[in-house]
């Protein structure tokens, strides 16, 4: 753990190198690129190691513990649901709502609860954005192995896992990864700011995660019409999900007296 | 050297209503502020406008000449904050909120975060949740310090601590303070600021009586105490008046003209300025 944080230490200073004394993240020229910086890869690194602290501090209370054991136990349930698909027993929405277990261990396990710091730690509304789609990321690829062992398990052939992988592991995983940080609080829609998207953000959870389950209906052993257009669908919605919180994590004018 | 804080017709609105209104008030390096006021004058809302809680609607907070409207990131790296309630991630400990959040401050050490820790006693490897409320308050002061602020803001940190750490407490501030750091800390303890503090800025019902320095204090208010004939006379230098079993009192304040009448003069409290003056805009 030493040495990792060490690595991010590093990885910091050498970020910090590159902005001076910071001060290149807001109202500079080149503010239009400081945004590319938040989503350079030892930021990225620097967030996972984050999150692995995180989870670690969470297994010391009940529901990081509660978490845990959710995660472990879709996990294995998957698992086990992927080896009954190899003798020829499949069913694609126990796989579906072993994920959503383990995503919601995951969920338990990493949220950050309190929102009052986010609000007093000196980053700007795009830094935090940027923060909340690294995680977004990290749970992104956890989900995604998960997911992509639960189908090497099922022992089909190649084209199957690829197949399947592209068209339902991929965004299964990214819908599992929107819905972990979907909850975040100090984002709510503000009366005060007079911008009327009151339940929006419940909407488009609802939509993405609508889009995943259709998606994974027809799971079948061949190419078919119906089952690119639904996966096509579900990246689309994605991807626009990913967009739509960026944009409300880092522009919604709010203030945490106003939620 | 550049002023550390510096407050221009300041003001926050919920609604269509004022919290805080037309603030003014500037902060020295190495200065010690105290803010009083009454429950509900504003105290609470001016910290939260000075670290980015609340929005500031009406004129600007600049931070060694960074406005907090326009800069609010680069303006909360030269802010440490202690409050009385809980906002660190209370799961982590001690030593890993150092690590987790220290790593958004530029100036962050966390070789000094230990040391102060060390220095005031705080366990490291203890749960944040589990510290009592004087190690928490330390370990906020520790974290404030690690990454070096121009200004402490201290949100009424003493509640419910008891007298012998409050005075341990304010050894400590003390004892931090230096040229470049400031504090400003809101308390309802005034005894405790006439001992400490330099300045002092008092608010009611979310505007600004007063922003003075404690000689300023002394210079411009007097406490005066005679009979009811006497006070009469002073009537209408006066900005308040009571009226005691023996005698009567008032409070004074400095216009440059002689009393002509005798009565006792005595340097007011802070707690008896507050007393006067809640409510006079």
């Amino acid at each position: 753990m030493k040495k990792i944080w060490k690595e991010a230490e590093e990885n910091r200073m050498g970020s910090e190198g590159k902005t001076g004394d910071g001060r290149g993240r807001q109202g500079t020229k080149d503010g239009q690129y400081a945004e590319w910086k938040n989503f350079s890869p030892a930021k990225f690194l620097s967030t996972g190691q984050e999150m692995l602290v995180e989870i670690r501090a969470s297994l010391y209370t009940a529901r990081g513990k509660m978490g845990l054991i959710l995660s472990l136990a879709g996990f294995l349930w998957g698992l086990s649901e992927a080896k009954g698909a190899a003798r020829g027993e499949f069913e694609p929405f126990v796989l579906v709502a072993s994920l959503l277990w383990v995503a919601m261990g995951l969920a338990m396990l990493v949220t950050l609860e309190n929102n009052k710091l986010l609000y007093l730690l000196p980053v700007s509304r795009k830094e935090f954005a940027a923060l909340q789609i690294r995680r977004l990321a990290w749970t992104f690829l956890m989900v995604l192995g998960a997911m992509a062992l639960f189908l090497a398990c099922m022992n089909k052939d190649a084209e199957f896992f690829w197949r399947n992988f592209f068209l339902k592991a991929i965004p299964f995983s990214g819908a599992m990864s929107i819905y972990t940080i979907a909850a975040i609080k100090p984002v709510k829609e503000s009366q005060q700011t007079g911008k009327k998207i009151y339940q929006l953000s419940n909407a488009v959870i609802l939509l993405v995660l609508i889009c995943c389950f259709l998606n994974f209906i027809v799971f079948g052993d061949s190419w078919d019409v119906l089952d690119l257009v639904l996966s096509v669908t579900d990246y689309i919605v994605n991807l626009f999900t990913v967009g739509y919180l960026y944009w409300k994590f880092g522009c919604a004018d709010v203030y945490y007296d106003e939620i | 050297m550049q002023t550390v804080l510096q407050m221009e017709h300041a003001g926050a609105e919920r609604g269509n209503a004022f919290w805080l209104r037309d603030v003014n008030l500037t902060l020295e390096p190495g200065t010690f502020m105290g803010i009083i006021g009454r429950n509900g004058a504003g105290k609470t809302t001016l910290f939260h406008m000075l670290c980015g809680l609340c929005r500031i609607s009406q004129g600007d907070v600049w931070l060694e000449g960074i406005s907090m409207k326009q800069e609010p990131g680069r303006c909360k790296q030269k802010l440490g904050i202690i409050f009385d309630d809980d906002y660190f991630r209370l799961d982590l400990s001690v030593k890993y909120a150092g690590k987790v959040y220290g790593k958004y401050y530029d100036r962050y050490s966390q070789k000094d975060f230990l040391s102060y820790c060390r220095k005031f006693e705080v366990d490291i490897r203890q749960n944040v949740r589990k510290l009592s409320k004087g190690n928490y308050m330390k370990f906020q002061l520790a974290f404030a310090l690690a990454h070096r602020p121009r200004l402490i803001l201290m949100d009424e940190p003493e509640a419910g601590l008891d007298p012998v750490f409050r005075r341990e407490w304010m050894n400590m501030l003390y004892d931090i303070m230096d040229d470049e750091c400031s504090i400003l800390f809101a308390t309802h303890l005034t005894e405790e600021l006439e001992q400490y503090a330099d300045a002092v800025t008092m608010l009611s019902q979310g505007r600004q009586i007063f922003s003075l320095t404690m000689p300023k204090i002394e210079e411009q208010y007097r406490i005066v105490r005679g009979s009811k004939a006497q006070l009469d006379f002073l009537e209408k230098r006066l900005v308040g008046r009571k009226s005691m079993e023996h005698y009567e009192e008032g409070l004074f304040q400095e216009d440059g003209r002689e009393l002509w009448v005798e009565v006792s003069q005595s340097r007011p409290t802070l707690a008896q300025l507050m007393d006067y003056l809640d409510g006079k805009f």
